[in-house]
């Protein structure tokens, strides 16, 4: 597309530094293997949840958060915000501190994230799916428990790496981050979740079709493979 | 802010006429006069230069105008030519038969019995005995079956509806003398409309689907027919009520007793219905008995009950009462040598319209009285009429036979029905010789029709085999028991005669299968040039809207000059090649004049290739414009996504809500930010409030709750009304608001909205008052007993405040559009700059107030404008969705200024995507009983052509039009214009030397130009799919009429959209009237 001479150049994309890589070791091992993990649990959960939805949604809700907030405080660096030095790539706060002694912090910050993501997140996801054509009557369990997995999967990481500041969640959704594990997931959630929503509509009346099965089995693939590629494709802007 | 005046006023009045000097003061003033007189003299001339200066601006602007338009009329002719081409091998075609039947050559010898009459007279009758002299024929418009049977529970449904219980008389008479009454399910094939019902009643054919839509003017019946057959047996037929009847066999009814009554106009209940009854009984009175032979009535009351309010409702309770009752009465004069037909030619589906080949739209009903025992049933049949539609019906073409023979009238020449065996097996229900007698003669018959037809369309072979071999069976054992000649006096058993009956009643039914077959038969030839032509207009918009790197507008004339050789030269290559080659005329000309187009639009891009890029995207918002049409297109393979596409369009288009949101959240400074959120959000929030108005489908249900008429009818609820005059109070307010924020709110701008819109709105508000009042008329409400008397006086004033309404908004809409000032004022501001000595002081500074958006906020009145007046034929749900559609578009504009998308294809695609939302959000589905036809009369007392016509469109495209209009609005909107010439000079590679570049013109161009592109994408994959899938069990359902309304609406759209291409023009010379000093003088410094 012949992008107009008058469309305001994008802000640079090296405003922000995509996280490093987890350390060698422990941390790198269980974020290689915490994906098959998390699937082969919402895999078990399947048939109960087609079965029915919201209240196994709801069962597996403290499975999922109790893993996000375990895989954030073992593998990711915590968010520059919270360690008081702003300017500072969080890659340096990560090398500094020692690794004993930071592990409070890290699981205070990690379960203040699953606080505003569950409470927060929830609530704008559960819109922007009834905006996307959720029944807004009708199914209110299931929407709220499939956004609030979808908060799980994407928020936890986010705010944990990311805090609360106001710049860096406009480059989030701005799509202006660039490519890192914990974004390429939150990223591959919304994707995943919009292409869950393509089998419904189809008349080949089976129970998996039933809202929303598809869209919470959208979200946990998406989530995996958008955490692969982030890690594949580390670094790169998305280009609007 | 430049500060800018506009053209100096009248000069002020030089000064004394007789200077004398005799002061330094007088001697000063006088060489100021002097010097202010040259300089005004001078100023003259350079006025008058500028003018000069300027018109030639203005004819280089109409130039460039015209060769775009030029570029977009070559586009829609290739689409129409596509579609046309696809359309004409699409939709089914049937040969038609002249031959007729006639009273002396039966299909075969035939004998009657001593005392039957001789053979071959009318007065014996022709093929089989006859049994009756004169015939009434009743027809009871959308007369379902289950209307007439008494209510049981079944399917949930516990309490009885409306329509249970009302026409009684049909089912206690069938009860209680089942020899003299039979009451059956009378099949109907789709389409069911009345038009195709009647021809298939009349000349026992089944229909094709090219006659789907000729319900407005009937065409005359050519084939032989019932009403032909009783005229050249010479008797007198007498036609009263739908005039239908008239445009199908003109001149075939008698002149001085037939009351023809307009079929068309559905919001009248009653005068039809009253006119039928007031003249059938006298005419039945026996003193009148030896004016007519056959009588045919047709009431429309429960029909137009059904439009307008639906099956369940009071006022089709009492219109099936008001039947009841006439029925009883007219029992009461049937003497023994007439027969009584009551049947319905169609049924209605759950809010009361019909078109399609869902169980309730196809199950009328079909009732016989004889005053004399007559009918019986066959062993083993129920004594009782069938409780439901689901057993024992008879296909409405079966009538045809049983009336012919039964009135002593040969079968018409192309009947496919057979005998309804209740008539012919006696009272007894033993006379199976009699059975086997009139299905042989019938049998006959259809096989010299297909015979006949065979011959005339060179298909040897493709009817025989089955056929043929079945045919051979039951008259080998015909002639084996008689032998050729027929001889007399042979009796066979019970046992043999069944045999017979069944060996002719088989052939007949496999005929009735391979001609459905045989007329479902494609023309894949034409469908694959329609095709292609469709996929070739793609590539060529694409590269024209997509690709263009430079100078649109220098292009342009070299692909109309192009393109126009090479229609002129296609269609004269296809006129010779039809001349004298064996090829379709209509068939190879468009075909060729659409490739003449194609090669001379591809040359001209080849030449100027070195503008050109490959239109491939390059960021995400291009590849989301590409992927959403397509998608929409790819989806159109599937039934499941056709049926529920209005949720699918909603998806897509909340998905350009989500691009709205990052490219607003890119944007550079806050305040612009906020602005791009804001309206993503305003957008996507709307676009679901709008899905809440919707008509579910009824492969939706039981999935989907329609909410644009209340549950059961075609009336609104109640609490709908407040939603037109809450539009008339919000809508001007939130269109101002929107010109406020752009500091646009000036002449003609400050009334507009608030007086004009809204006073047009309002009446638009009442006239649907007046249309829900004359709606409780109908029912036995309180207020109905009150205002009854004036009904005539309120449907007048609906009429005139619907036309009042429309009238302001199109006419003061478009007045304002083309003569209004643009909409900017002079102002200042404060500024503070550093005096001499370095102090910061404040001064006011001149601005123009609403420069920023000068082009966008001339443009809206014409939007709104049509957006109201598309309101106006919308039922109160589909008021308030045009008005969120407005409110939408605005935050759609505001969204790409504000992103900076102004120049992509995001704003064009989300407008295509709008159209599709708000077709379904106006209670529309891709369905032909979803088509409201009341909305022909919302501003008009009978059908007026063209106006009646646009009204249906307004009403069913009215999302797209009002879409497609505000095409150049987000391409402008947030764009300021300074004059109308911008920029001159040739593109790259010496493209358009003569021509100025324009890029605002130009850029509306590309946007009209990507609009067009992803509309023709949707419908290329409807029509694509449809063709493909031509064998589907869906095609009728589902895929060929989501490509008959994307086809007809894609038309809509692209006329609508060129015609804003041209409109434009009103915004861009008002502006630059203001501007052409400015414009002047940038012109003056450059020569």
């Amino acid at each position: 597309m012949p992008s107009s001479p008058s469309a305001p150049t994008p802000p640079a994309p090296s405003d922000f530094s995509p996280l490093p890589l987890p350390q060698p070791g422990l941390a790198r091992l269980v974020s290689i293997a915490y994906p098959p993990l998390l699937l082969s649990a919402y895999a078990a959960s399947f048939s109960s949840i087609i079965a029915a939805p919201a209240p196994a949604l709801l069962t597996l809700l403290p499975l999922t958060a109790a893993l996000q907030v375990f895989y954030a405080v073992l593998c990711l660096p915590l968010s520059a915000q919270n360690s008081n030095s702003k300017a500072q790539p969080a890659k340096a706060v990560q090398r500094k501190k020692s690794r004993h002694g930071d592990w409070i912090p890290r699981l205070s910050t990690a379960l203040i994230a699953l606080i505003i993501s569950l409470s927060l997140g929830t609530a704008v996801l559960a819109i922007t799916l009834v905006l996307f054509g959720a029944p807004i009557t009708t199914h209110i369990p299931e929407t709220l428990a499939c956004a609030a997995h979808m908060a799980l999967l994407a928020g936890v990481p986010l705010v944990y790496v990311h805090g609360v500041d106001a710049e860096r969640w406009r480059a989030v959704a701005a799509l202006l981050m660039p490519m890192d594990e914990v974004y390429g997931a939150a990223v591959g959630v919304l994707l995943g979740v919009w292409i869950g929503a393509i089998p419904i509509p189809l008349d080949w009346d089976r129970e998996w079709q039933k809202w929303p099965c598809t869209i919470v089995t959208g979200a946990y693939l998406g989530w995996a493979a958008g955490k692969a590629l982030g890690v594949g494709l580390r670094g790169k802007v998305v280009v609007v | 802010m430049k500060p800018t005046k506009p053209t100096a006023g009248p000069s002020p009045p030089s000064l004394t006429a007789n200077p004398v000097p005799d002061s330094e003061y007088q001697r000063i003033a006088a060489e100021y006069a002097a010097a202010k007189a040259a300089y005004d003299r001078g100023a003259d001339v350079r006025q008058r230069a500028k003018d000069i200066v300027y018109k030639r601006h203005v004819g280089r602007f109409n130039r460039a105008q015209s060769w775009l338009l030029g570029v977009f009329g070559l586009v829609i002719l290739l689409h129409a030519a596509g579609l046309y081409l696809f359309t004409s091998g699409f939709l089914l075609t049937r040969l038609v038969l002249e031959e007729k039947s006639n009273c002396t050559t039966p299909p075969g010898v035939v004998r009657f019995e001593s005392g039957e009459g001789t053979p071959g007279t009318v007065e014996g009758g022709c093929w089989y005995p006859r049994k009756f002299n004169r015939a009434v024929v009743l027809v009871v418009d959308a007369l379902r079956y289950d209307f007439t049977v008494p209510f049981r529970e079944m399917n949930g449904e516990k309490t009885p509806s409306q329509f249970h219980d009302a026409l009684t008389f049909l089912y206690e008479a069938a009860a209680e003398k089942p020899q003299n009454a039979l009451l059956l399910p009378f099949i109907a094939d789709p389409p069911t409309t009345t038009l195709q019902r009647l021809k298939a009643l009349m000349t026992g054919t089944l229909p094709t689907f090219v006659d789907a839509g000729s319900n407005f003017a009937g065409t005359a019946i050519e084939e032989d027919n019932l009403i032909a057959q009783l005229r050249d047996a010479g008797k007198r037929v007498v036609q009263l009520g739908d005039d239908t009847w008239h445009a199908l066999f003109p001149g075939a009814f008698d002149p001085v007793l037939s009351r023809p009554y307009d079929s068309f106009n559905v919001w009248d209940l009653h005068t039809v219905d009253t006119g039928v009854a007031t003249h059938l009984l006298p005419l039945l009175h026996p003193d009148n008995g030896t004016q007519w032979d056959v009588l045919i009535g047709h009431f429309l009351g429960v029909d137009h009950a059904g439009h307008r309010f639906g099956p369940n409702h009071p006022a089709m309770k009492s219109k099936l009462k008001q039947m009841d009752t006439l029925f009883r009465d007219v029992v009461r004069s049937i003497d023994d040598d007439t027969l009584l037909i009551v049947l319905g030619d169609h049924g209605m589906d759950a809010k009361g319209d019909h078109g399609g080949e869902s169980d309730d739209e196809v199950q009328a009903a079909l009732w016989m009285y004889a005053s004399q025992p007559l009918f019986g049933r066959r062993p083993g049949q129920a004594l009782l009429p069938p409780p439901d539609a689901k057993q024992g019906g008879v296909a409405q073409i079966d009538l045809v036979p049983t009336l012919a023979l039964l009135l002593g009238l040969p079968v018409p020449f192309n009947n496919l029905g057979k005998p309804i065996a209740e008539a012919f097996v006696g009272p007894d229900g033993l006379g199976t010789e009699a059975l086997a007698r009139a299905a042989r003669i019938t049998a006959a018959q259809v096989r010299r029709y297909v015979g006949a037809y065979e011959k005339m369309q060179k298909l040897e072979g493709q009817m025989a085999g089955e056929l043929d071999r079945l045919w051979e069976g039951a008259a080998g054992a015909w002639n084996a028991s008689f032998g050729p000649q027929g001889k007399g006096g042979v009796r066979l058993g019970e046992a043999n005669w069944k045999a017979l009956f069944d060996a002719f009643d088989a052939y007949q039914t496999e005929t009735v299968d391979v001609c459905r077959a045989l007329w479902a038969r494609f023309d894949v030839g034409r469908m694959v040039s329609g095709i292609s032509v469709l996929v070739a207009s793609i590539g060529l918009l694409a590269v024209y809207a997509r690709g263009v790197t430079d100078h649109r507008i220098g292009l342009s004339p070299l692909i109309v000059k192009r393109g126009a050789a090479g229609l002129g030269a296609g269609v004269a290559a296809g006129a010779a090649l039809a001349a004298i080659l064996p090829i379709s005329l209509t068939h190879i000309a468009p075909l060729l004049g659409s490739a003449g187009i194609i090669a001379g639009f591809t040359s001209a891009l080849y030449t100027a290739r070195s503008i050109l890029a490959l239109p491939l995207p390059r960021s995400l918002t291009g590849l989301a414009s590409l992927l959403l049409p397509l998608l929409l297109a790819l989806s159109l393979a599937s039934n499941s996504y056709t049926v529920w596409e209005d949720r699918t369009t909603l998806f897509l288009s909340s998905t350009t809500g989500a691009l709205l949101l990052i490219s607003g959240l890119r944007s550079a400074t806050p305040l612009s930010r906020a602005r791009g959120v804001a309206n993503a959000i305003l957008f996507t929030a709307l676009g679901r409030l709008s899905s809440l108005s919707r008509l579910c489908r009824e492969e939706q249900l039981p999935l989907c709750r329609s909410t644009y008429y209340s549950a059961g009818s075609s009336a609104p609820a109640a609490w709908h009304l407040a939603l037109p005059l809450l539009t008339a109070i919000l809508l001007p307010s939130a269109l101002s608001a929107a010109l406020r924020r752009t500091d646009s709110l000036h002449h003609a701008a400050r009334w507009y909205f608030a007086i004009a819109l809204r006073t047009a709105l309002l009446l638009s508000a009442f006239a649907t008052y007046l249309e829900a009042l004359d709606g409780a008329l109908a029912s036995d409400s309180p207020l109905a007993s009150r205002f009854a008397p004036h009904a005539d006086a309120i449907k007048a004033l609906r009429v005139t405040a619907a036309q009042l309404a429309l009238g302001i908004a199109l006419c003061v809409g478009g007045a304002v559009s083309a003569f209004s000032a643009p909409f900017m004022d002079r102002g200042s501001e404060r500024v503070d700059l550093p005096d001499a000595k370095g102090k910061m002081a404040g001064y006011m500074k001149a601005i123009v107030r609403g420069e920023g958006n000068s082009l966008g906020a001339r443009y809206l009145p014409l939007v709104s404008a049509v957006g109201v007046a598309v309101g106006v034929t919308q039922k109160p749900l589909g008021v308030a969705a045009v008005g969120v559609l407005m409110v939408q578009i605005l935050a759609l504009g505001e969204g790409l200024d504000a992103g900076g998308l102004r120049n992509s294809a995001v704003g064009p695609v989300g407008l295509g995507l709008l159209g599709g939302v708000y077709f379904f959000a106006t209670g529309h589905q891709n369905a032909l009983a979803a088509v409201q036809w009341d909305a022909a009369f919302v501003a008009l007392r009978g059908v007026r052509q063209p106006w009646s016509g646009l009204l249906l469109v307004g009403n069913t495209w009215g999302g797209g039009v009002v879409a497609a209009l505000a095409v150049p609005l987000v391409a402008l909107w947030g764009a300021g214009g300074k004059s109308v010439d911008a920029d001159e000079g040739a593109g790259k590679g010496g493209v358009g030397k003569r021509l100025a570049k324009f890029p605002q013109l130009a850029g509306v161009a590309q946007a009209v130009a990507t609009f067009m592109l992803s509309q023709s994408v949707v419908v290329t994959g409807a029509a694509a799919w449809a063709g493909w899938l031509r064998r589907h069990l869906m095609v009728y359902r589902v895929f060929g009429p989501r490509f008959m309304f994307g086809a007809a609406g894609m038309l809509v759209m692209d006329i609508v959209a060129l015609l804003a291409l041209l409109v434009v023009r009103w915004a861009f010379l008002s502006v630059g009237e203001v501007y052409r000093s400015v414009a002047t003088q940038v012109r003056g410094c450059r020569e």
